[in-house]
């Protein structure tokens, strides 16, 4: 992030005069995660508690800091899920694409959360690619999902 | 407010109550006990503990009694079988996530988890799984944050937001695993927070505690001594917890209402110097330059022949003392009654005359009376329009600026008119960032447009003031423009601060020495004091004049008579009924009646041979005088120096006697706060050493002089002041000790105080209205010198920092000295954050380390004035006052790159 950067979002930030929360919505969707550096720099220039803004972005499961891959991969690991085999398809994202919860791929594609539960039990296990469901999966239907996007 | 009473039942009690309460407000002020975990009456509820559930009548569930308004005819029952077995799933709840470690615990005997579990009977842990929380951390090099123990009421997260304005600190994630966080898992040292200590003293339980405690006692081990603040003027009720005679930590008095239990770093923290190794132990005579360790008779002895000696030979006016705004009133008041009985000089003063002395000549001249017209909690609850001017009142006077919030949450309009942008400038409704040096020309604009637009108060001004047709006449011809050529102010943004000050029904105009520290200081106050008498927001509630006072007893040492024009009491010392009285009352004749010489005045004057003996108690002039090296040229010339301090300070070096004194913690008195409230000080702690307290060493060097005034303690002194001192007549010294707070003037023992001045009548019988001419300020910048230099103070540092330098954690947070400096001029100058550089002015030059700021206008440079700035001020005095113009100087600025690493400058 560039002194440029950060003065640009900034001064975007001033213009729409956006609420703490929408600084977070604004930053995630400029960047696909919430960088915090540039979040504690931006704090700094508009004299944001640094607090008031980290609480707000640990309070909501929807922002994220860490870097992000194209598509976001959440991989249900909930009791249900877990029973019909979604351990196993953790096992396949990690010998396959090298994916651990959290982590993105070198060549930035992918990103794996593991979650605890996406309330849709009833099709387990569970994945989701973005903002997409898919059910009753199972390693090689979903490995074939992600090897098809581009 | 509208203030309709409505009656209520609380477990069948009939009560008769306001209605805008809500139902745990009346239950506690009727002693009716709810356990309450997460309400503080200093914070607006939140709700958040349900400890506080009861019954209502009506209502299906139980409600949070902190947050649940009392209506007409509500039944309210606090300890049904229900409530109660409420109150124990919650308690089992907290209990089940929290360590019980009471009996390893600083807050074992004081917190209220111990105390609700203990009556509820919480014994084991209903609820296993695994504990939430992490393990403590260490958060600053003052507090202690333990997660464990946290019980997530968010009274800390309150505190610092409604009360200190800071948000340091706020809730992480959400559920289970909830904690405080000060912010990306940061220290608090990386964030806002100023260590003020008010989260520890408002937790309920023990999961914030002070660093310097650990370990070093529980609550019933401690004595807890009440006594007050011995920094600023603020005058905070504390504390002091004492353990085998030391101080172990300190906690505001929740039942100070001079601060209601909230403190600033310097009262919660600053106690390190009362253990330092600087502390004086012995009288000290210098004998071929050392110092050598002598009893009292010796030290005393050798004084009296030094002082008879000059006095006999040169006169009484070859000497001049210096009084202390840090001593007591009591220790004041001798002082000055050795040097007029026994030395017969008028050349006393004290550091009042560098902060408010055109305060005090201006409003004397004006309405009679210079002292602060109104409470603190005035303000804080009757004032609605509140003009803060040259007062950077979060750093100065913190725990005031805690009350501008609350006036602000109440609906108050701020209007912060400083040249630099301050911090309490975030909180204004109108911000006015005028040129330096050009409050006159800004304050006659105000004056202009209330004519102008008729916004004054005829009543008023017929009843109460003089000189109104030749004020209104000159201030008719006062061009409007000049405000925007030569203040920099927009005529609308004026406008619209005339109206709202004129018009609110309680405005109060606060300021400190951004005002008055200028050659036309006096004439500033005046401007101030005529939008007052023009608009009549003067003597009542909540309306009025407010000078902020700098040191905790500044007040105090003016009403004593500390100052070369007046006798105790303001009577002036020129004036034969003022002689007759005292010599009277002090039996005694010949009592000098030729106004003496002011601080700076005494220092010319040692240079010019005329000034042989200086005796100094309790300041250090090195730091707080203008032009520094001219002071330390006459620390050297100066024939007889007597320093009487608690600590080795620079001065003492040129000292040729040094007398060691106790300090607030361990002797009696009183000090009197910004607001004239007259507060008593308790010995908390025992000093083994040799030292005294400044009375008694005063005391004995007039019986050495045969002077027998039979004072056997501070309180004897108090008796005569009593006497002397018409505003003190009623403050006895058994209401003192019965640590009755009152605020002077106070006639009678009957009288309870006077918190609003100036109510239907001033001191002076009518207030004048004074005409004032714009003047430049002595020096600006120009082609050699091109930045403007001003001064003022910080937070953490106190005056000349012998007191918060001896302050470990204060040490490492302030770090190195420094100066403050706008980022394009940085940036034009090719100066980088941090780095050092040499400021220069025609008297002198200091190096020190960069801060870059937005807040400073272009041009500018802020230098703390601890930090030695005062090696560059000069010394012109506004004429009526006698004040220096420390605000403003030019200096030039040069690139230092040798001695990096170096500490600092040498003085
Ligand atoms: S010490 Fe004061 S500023 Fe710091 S977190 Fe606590 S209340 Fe806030
Ligand atoms: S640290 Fe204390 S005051 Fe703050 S939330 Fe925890 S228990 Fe409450
Ligand atoms: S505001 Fe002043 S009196 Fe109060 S704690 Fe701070 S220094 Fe002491
Ligand atoms: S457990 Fe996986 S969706 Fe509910
Ligand atoms: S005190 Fe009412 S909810 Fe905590």
């Amino acid at each position: 992030m560039s002194e440029k950067d950060v003065r640009e979002i900034v001064g975007e930030i001033k213009r729409k005069n956006l609420s703490y929360l929408e600084i977070l919505q604004y930053i995630q969707e400029k960047y696909n995660y919430v960088p915090v550096d540039l979040l504690k720099k931006i704090c700094k220039e508009l004299e944001i508690p640094k607090s008031k803004i980290f609480g707000i972005l640990t309070f909501y499961a929807q922002f994220s800091t860490q870097e992000r891959g194209k598509y976001l991969i959440r991989v249900c690991d909930g009791t249900a899920c877990h029973v019909k085999g979604g351990s196993k398809i953790i096992n396949m994202l990690k010998k396959e694409f090298d994916l651990e919860d959290g982590k993105t791929t070198a060549d930035k594609k992918f990103t794996l959360q593991i979650v605890a539960c996406l309330g849709s039990c009833f099709m387990a296990p569970v994945c989701m690619v973005n903002s997409s469901y898919y059910g009753n999966m199972d390693e090689n239907k979903f490995k074939k999902i992600l090897k098809n996007l581009k | 407010m509208s203030s309709g009473k409505i009656k209520i039942y609380i477990d069948g009690k009939l009560i008769e109550c306001d209605k805008n309460k809500t139902i745990l407000e009346v239950a506690l002020e009727n002693n009716i006990e709810i356990p309450h975990l997460c309400y503080d009456k200093r914070l607006l509820p939140n709700g958040s503990c349900r400890l506080c559930i009861v019954e209502v009548e009506g209502e299906k569930r139980p409600v949070a009694s902190c947050t649940y308004p009392v209506f007409e005819g509500m039944k309210v029952y606090t300890n049904t079988e229900k409530i109660i077995n409420f109150r124990k799933l919650t308690l089992q709840l907290i209990v089940s996530d929290h360590p019980l470690d009471c009996m390893t615990c600083e807050k074992s005997g004081d917190c209220l988890l111990e105390k609700y579990a203990y009556e509820y009977g919480i014994k084991e842990v209903k609820y296993y799984g695994e504990k939430a929380k992490r393990k403590m951390k260490d958060g600053s090099p003052f507090i202690v944050r333990d997660y464990e123990k946290c019980i997530l009421c968010g009274r800390c997260i309150k505190v610092c937001e409604e009360i200190v304005g800071v948000n340091a600190i706020d809730y992480k994630n959400r559920g289970f695993v909830t904690e405080i966080n000060s912010g990306f898992d940061e220290s608090l040292k990386d964030t806002e927070c100023l260590f003020c200590g008010n989260c520890i003293d408002i937790c309920p339980v023990g999961a914030l505690r002070e660093i310097s405690a650990e370990r070093k006692g529980r609550d019933w081990e401690y004595k807890k001594i009440k006594t007050i603040c011995p920094y600023c003027g603020v005058g905070c009720g504390i504390v002091v917890y004492v353990k085998n005679n030391e101080i172990v930590k300190i906690k505001g008095d929740k039942e100070s209402p001079v601060n209601n239990g909230f403190l600033c770093i310097k009262g919660k923290f600053g106690f390190d110097y009362v253990n330092s190794k600087d502390r004086l132990k012995k009288p000290l005579i210098k004998e071929n330059g050392n110092f050598k360790e002598v009893d009292w008779e010796k030290a005393i002895d050798f004084i009296y022949e030094k002082l008879k000696f000059y006095k006999d030979n040169y006169g009484s006016d070859s000497i001049a003392g210096l009084s202390s705004a840090k001593c007591t009133n009591e220790e004041n008041y001798i002082f000055q009654k050795f040097f007029r009985c026994v030395l017969k000089s008028n050349n006393i003063d004290h550091c009042a005359r560098l902060c408010h002395s055109s305060t005090v000549v201006g409003l004397s001249q004006t309405i009679g009376s210079a002292a602060m017209s109104n409470s603190l909690e005035e303000i804080e609850k009757y004032s609605d329009c509140i003009i803060i001017t040259g007062t950077n009142i979060t750093e100065t006077q913190p725990v005031t600026s805690y009350r501008i919030r609350k006036a602000k949450e109440r609906g108050a309009k701020i209007i912060v008119i400083d040249p630099r942008e301050i911090e309490i400038s975030k909180i204004a409704d109108i911000y006015i960032q005028p040129r330096y040096g050009t409050d006159v020309v800004l304050f006659n604009g105000i004056a202009k447009i209330i004519i102008d637009e008729k916004l004054y108060n005829e009543e008023f001004i017929k009843e109460r003031v003089e000189n109104f047709d030749e004020y209104k006449e000159f201030i008719e011809k006062f061009d409007l423009s000049l405000v925007e050529k030569i203040s920099n102010v927009k005529i609308e943004d004026l406008r619209k601060v005339a109206y709202l000050y004129s018009k609110s029904k309680a405005s109060v105009i606060i300021w400190s020495m951004g005002i008055t520290q200028h050659i036309t200081g006096t004439e500033n106050v005046f401007c101030l004091s005529n939008l007052a008498l023009l608009t009549g927001q003067i003597g009542k509630k909540g309306s009025g004049l407010a000078p902020l006072r700098g040191q905790n007893n500044v007040q105090g040492a003016c009403d004593m008579g500390c100052l070369p024009e007046f006798y105790p009491g303001y009577n002036s010392v020129n004036n034969r009924k003022t002689i007759e009285r005292f010599e009277n009352l002090w039996n005694e004749k010949n009592l000098p009646d030729k106004v003496g010489l002011t601080v700076v005045e005494i220092f010319e004057n040692i240079l010019k041979g005329k000034i042989k003996c200086l005796y100094i108690m309790g300041e250090m002039p090195l730091i707080s005088e203008p032009d520094i090296l001219h002071i330390k040229e006459a620390l050297e010339k100066v024939e007889f120096l007597i320093v009487q301090d608690i600590l080795f300070t620079e001065i003492c070096e040129y000292a040729d006697v040094i007398l060691p004194a106790l300090c607030s913690f361990e002797k009696e008195g009183t000090f009197t706060n910004t607001e004239r409230r007259v507060q008593k000080i308790t010995k908390c702690i025992g000093n083994f050493t040799c030292a005294k307290p400044d009375w008694w060493i005063i005391n004995e060097i007039a019986r050495k002089f045969g002077y027998e005034w039979g004072y056997n303690d501070v309180w004897d002194i108090l008796k005569e002041i009593n006497n002397v001192v018409e505003i003190y007549q009623g403050i006895t010294p058994e209401r003192v000790k019965n640590d009755e707070k009152i605020q002077w003037p106070c006639f009678s023992k009957e009288d309870k105080g006077t918190e609003t001045l100036h109510i239907g009548r001033f001191k002076r019988g009518k207030g004048l209205l004074k005409i004032v001419e714009y003047k430049e300020p002595f020096e600006l910048p120009d082609k050699d010198y091109p930045f403007l230099l001003t001064t003022g103070r910080i937070l953490q540092e106190y005056h000349s920092r012998t007191m918060t330098g001896k302050v470990k954690g204060i040490e490492e947070i302030v770090g190195e000295e420094f100066l403050m400096m706008n980022e394009e001029d940085a940036k034009e100058n090719n100066i980088k954050e941090g780095e050092k550089i040499k400021v220069v002015s025609r008297r002198g030059e200091v190096v020190l380390k960069v801060k870059l700021s937005k807040k400073l206008q272009k041009g500018t440079i802020f230098i703390p004035f601890h930090f030695y700035a005062n090696i560059l001020t000069h010394t012109k005095l506004d004429p009526y006052s006698k004040i220096p113009e420390f605000k403003i100087c030019s200096v030039k600025i040069k690139k230092f790159e040798k001695l990096k690493n170096s500490r600092i400058i040498n003085v």
